[in-house]
């Protein structure tokens, strides 16, 4: 028991996990980092050459998977997965070269503090750079042609941050006068954009301003960025502990009792209007939505949440398990 | 917890200032503490940055923009409570309008304020830059701060959420420093003066680093961004002016910040790292208020062990099962609940401020009900009967 929420159709949830570019929003604190981390190891599990996008707790996701921090540049974390942080700073620093070529032009000019604090005033610059990251992650190939990474997965930045994050490629395509900066972010659009390449994963908790956040971002994802939506997340929802008949026998319960029926009842509150909360999101978001249970028992370093998750996607997906498959 | 309350901080301020990190309950808070300010009749407003919609409704603020609005005595009596003896509003920052107010107020020149708001490079850096909310909340705060029909004896103060304690104070600098900064205008001196940048290897000056940037942004953009801050010339001086007031303002005696966090050990983190950033800053920390604590079922009461609650059980016709998951819960909750006064306590020795627990309230805070619960635990008031 728990929040009535149909079941999503196994079909397309893996047709969803077949698209190249991952992008999981939500509010701050709702476990995005979690959910997108359980998403890019399970990505990678699938056997697809897979980068996870690390854009506002680089060290959170490394964490919950238990390897190395994640650096500038791609390191390969696990067989398949490769971890990535994002900063305005040091992607600002590989666009530059990019276009530049010379890292000692690079360092006279943009290293220059007149020349940062110019570029600090140009409105996104650094979320642009941030998205023109992903994006050149995402067309890089291998020797033999085929893409480096065949899954790109970006734990986007919390709700407000995320939009303009999200929506920045297409701001500066339609804003900024023709020239480099304009083909580049038109690109970036185009990939975001693409039906078929990407799709934009929304987590929330079961409770009101996650659930709004949750769907503003997809209302915005859906309107300003034209992003197709993907999956949607409820995380931590608590399950049904004490039902009606359970909680009748504690109403019988003597007075020295009294505060173990007052527990039970907070917890059947707590779940009711979580209830309620999950409910609306699917209802409102019209994503196919999974949950995922509060665990019982976390371990600080988070790797249990991770493993939940993954569980849930798999049997969304009605894919192998882990323990099928022997870990 | 009810001897500790924020009734003493709150009477001596007229400004209040609630900072932390992303939910934790700052809106609520905020509007709470507004409500004891119009509690004890003090003409209050509260200025929220992004309320959740069932919390805005509550408080009479359908949509944003800037408009301040009462909490009427009718919605108050309309759930049984008692309007408060002051007048209470309550507004909602909308950036873009407020960037449009003070270019419309502030801007010296006609002609050049009408060319600079149709532009879209300000379109978007009203909206977009990184800063523009908290620094037209500050802008925001001195207007209410100065204005003179209706005086205002208390303004609660919700702030975005941040990771950092500096980020509200320093946003407001860091962006005009980006915007009127010598550098930025030496830099872009040649994409104002001339319609193109120099494409000579040599050029003296600017032209070199200002024609290595336009091969990353493209000239033109250098260009709009030289016209955009050309368009702000004039408004400097105010803006640099303002922003000294309201740090002033900030600094003052009668102005307090109230750090707002949860009592886990991150939140717990963020909480300790504020109120000392603060005030080494010399900003007025008057207490820390963590919230959704839990709560000991048995505060005060002796634990009967697992035999005897599961002998109970089955006296009331239930399993073994049920009495252990009982038990369990009764357990995780008062184990959470030490915790959480521990961190309290270790909280309080750290900032020398005090620090108060605010339960998990039964409901969500979305209502004036909601917010009458918070205030209550918030200055030790009794607390109302916990309805089902």
């Amino acid at each position: 028991m728990g929040p009535s929420i149909p079941t999503p159709d196994p079909a397309v949830v893996r047709a969803l996990l077949s698209r190249r570019v991952h992008v999981v929003a939500g509010k701050g604190g709702v476990g995005r980092t979690t959910i997108a981390a359980a998403l890019a190891h399970e990505l990678a599990r699938q056997g697809h050459r897979t980068l996870l996008l690390e854009v506002d707790a680089p060290d959170d996701a490394a964490r919950a998977m238990g390897v190395q921090p994640a650096v500038d540049s791609p390191r390969e974390a696990f067989n398949h997965l490769w971890l990535c942080r994002m900063t305005p700073a040091g992607s600002m620093k590989e666009y530059a070269l990019l276009v530049l070529k010379f890292k000692a032009l690079y360092n006279l000019v943009f290293e220059n503090r007149l020349v940062k604090y110019l570029l600090r005033s140009i409105p996104s610059l650094g979320e642009f750079t941030m998205v023109g990251k992903a994006w050149y992650h995402a067309e890089e190939k291998l020797e033999d042609g085929a893409p480096k990474y065949e899954r790109i997965v970006i734990d986007a930045p919390a709700t407000g941050h995320a939009i303009t994050f999200l929506s920045v490629a297409r701001t500066v395509a339609n804003v900024v006068p023709a020239g480099v900066m304009r083909d580049f972010a038109e690109k970036m659009a185009a990939l975001l954009e693409s039906k078929d390449d990407a799709c934009l994963h929304v987590v929330a908790l079961p409770e009101e301003m996650p659930v709004n956040e949750g769907l503003d971002v997809l209302r915005m994802g859906k309107e300003r960025v034209r992003m197709a939506p993907g999956l949607g997340f409820v995380n931590r929802v608590l399950e049904q502990r004490f039902d009606a008949a359970a909680l009748e026998v504690v109403d019988k319960l003597p007075e020295a009792f009294a505060p173990f029926a007052e527990v039970a009842k907070l917890r059947r509150d707590r779940e009711h209007w979580q209830s309620e909360h999950a409910e609306r999101f699917a209802r409102d978001s019209g994503l196919p939505t999974l949950v995922i249970w509060e665990s019982n028992t976390p371990t600080p370093d988070g790797r249990f949440d991770l493993d939940l998750v993954v569980d849930a996607i798999d049997a969304a997906a009605e894919i192998e398990s882990r323990e099928a498959q022997g870990g | 917890m009810a001897e500790r309350s924020l009734a003493d901080p709150l009477a001596r301020a007229r400004c209040v200032v609630c900072v932390g990190p992303g939910g934790v309950g700052k809106t609520s808070t905020s509007a709470a503490l507004a409500m004891e300010g119009a509690a004890q009749g003090r003409r209050t407003v509260v200025l929220t940055i992004d309320p959740a919609r069932r919390l805005a409704n509550a408080l009479g603020m359908p949509q944003i923009g800037n408009v301040e609005r009462d909490v009427d005595a009718a919605a108050f009596e309309a759930v049984g409570l008692p309007p408060p003896k002051g007048r209470m509003t309550a507004m909602m920052l909308d950036i873009k309008q407020t960037w449009d107010d003070v270019v419309t107020r502030y801007h010296p020149d006609p002609a050049k304020k009408k060319k600079l708001l149709e532009s879209r490079m300000y379109v978007t850096m009203s909206t977009a830059l990184a800063g523009s909310q908290e620094y037209m909340a500050m802008e925001k705060l001195y207007e209410l701060s100065c204005r003179e029909d209706d005086p205002l004896d208390l303004i609660v103060l919700d702030t975005p959420p941040s990771n950092h304690a500096m980020d509200f104070l320093e946003a407001p600098a860091r962006m005009l420093n980006a915007l009127d900064n010598d550098a930025t205008r030496w830099l872009l001196e040649p994409a104002l003066n001339k319609k193109r940048i120099s494409t000579k290897l040599f050029d003296a000056g600017s032209s070199f680093f200002l024609r290595t940037i336009s091969r990353f942004t493209g000239a033109e953009l250098l260009q709009e961004l030289a016209e955009l801050l050309a368009g702000f010339s004039g408004m400097f001086d105010g803006f640099r002016e303002r922003a000294k007031a309201v740090r002033k303002i900030l600094e003052a005696e009668d102005t307090t910040f109230f750090v707002i966090s949860t009592p886990n050990a991150a939140g717990v983190d963020a909480a300790a790292q504020f109120s000392e950033r603060l005030t080494s800053q010399g900003i007025r920390v008057g207490a820390a208020v963590l919230n959704r604590a839990a709560t000991d079922p048995f505060a005060g009461r002796e634990r009967p062990d697992r035999a005897a609650l599961e002998a109970a059980v089955e006296a009331a016709g239930g399993t073994a099962a049920l009495a252990g998951a009982l038990y369990d819960e009764a357990e995780a909750a008062w184990a959470q609940s030490n915790a959480h006064d521990e961190a309290r306590a270790a909280l309080e020795a750290k900032v020398s401020r005090p620090v108060l627990l605010v339960p998990q309230l039964r409901r969500d805070v979305h209502d004036l009900l909601g917010l009458e619960q918070l205030r209550r635990h918030l200055f030790g008031a009794p607390d109302l009967s916990e309805e089902p």
